[in-house]
């Protein structure tokens, strides 16, 4: 779906850089890493606290959930509010993507339960690793990761709104 | 052919840390949402404070609130299903 891919995401948050404006240096650097933003603004110790809750959700939902936890291809909307995250998470789907769902890299693919033509089941039959993440756990990953996304969205935005400040002050 | 069971026991058999999903956390999972919370209020706390000095207490607080405002909306939930959905006319 083209309002779910990686592309279209990617606009989206380029197109945040352009509406904040002056501030699009600060907006980007906190996108591209948590707290980065901030640290270029001379906000060192709210930049490290932040990088540390940002990132602390991203690995700690990868540690609790796999790197199942990212999948743009099967769980869309949710990597919708996970891309704000930046650049990692991007990184973690493409593991996920070449290190799960690849035949011999990380666990096995195995055939799934649902048998195929089965009501309610895949119309062939799917494989899937032996690795993925079908629990509560998995679920909890992606929501950790997710809401990080989303503070990180709120944090991209208030490094932009002090850049411009200090740019008001400066000028 | 592989029994849907097998698939199950995977993760508990052999985690893999950040490859794969850890080991369920049974009746204790509830617990996950404290380091949820407490990274979710240092960041927003981070974000608002102007001065950093009281930092950590509000942050503890609000994730407090937060963890409190959960418990409180689990608690109507589970008295609406369990008392007062009951009660209501079958027809």
């Amino acid at each position: 779906m083209l309002l779910l891919s990686k592309t279209f995401i990617l606009i989206v948050i380029g197109a945040g850089a352009v509406l904040v404006g002056r501030g699009w240096k600060a907006y980007m650097l906190a996108w591209a890493l948590p707290g980065l933003g901030h640290w270029w603004l001379g906000e060192r110790k709210r930049a490290v606290l932040i990088a540390a809750a940002v990132l602390g959700l991203l690995f700690g939902g990868v540690l609790i959930g796999g790197i199942d936890s990212v999948d743009q291809r099967e769980d869309g909307p949710w990597f919708l509010a996970q891309a704000w995250n930046g650049p990692l998470v991007f990184a973690v789907d493409f593991a996920n993507e070449e290190l799960l769902k690849k035949p011999g890299r990380l666990g096995e693919l195995m055939s799934s339960p649902a048998p195929p033509k089965a009501p309610g089941g895949p119309p062939t039959e799917v494989f899937v690793s032996s690795l993925k993440g079908i629990g509560v756990v998995n679920d909890i990953g992606t929501l950790y990761i997710a809401l990080g996304g989303l503070m990180n969205l709120v944090v991209m935005l208030d490094a932009a709104s002090r850049a411009r400040r200090n740019g008001e002050e400066d000028a | 052919m592989t029994d849907p069971v097998s698939i199950l026991a995977v993760p508990t058999l052999a985690w893999i840390p950040f490859a794969s999903p850890m080991p369920p956390p049974g009746a204790w999972w509830w617990l996950l949402a404290l380091p949820l919370l407490i990274a979710i209020s240092m960041i927003w706390k981070a974000v608002r404070l102007e001065s950093l000095d009281r930092y950590w207490p509000q942050v503890f607080g609000m994730a407090a609130q937060l963890f409190l405002g959960m418990a409180g909306l689990t608690v109507a939930l589970l008295l609406l299903v369990r008392f007062v959905i009951p009660l209501l006319p079958v027809e």
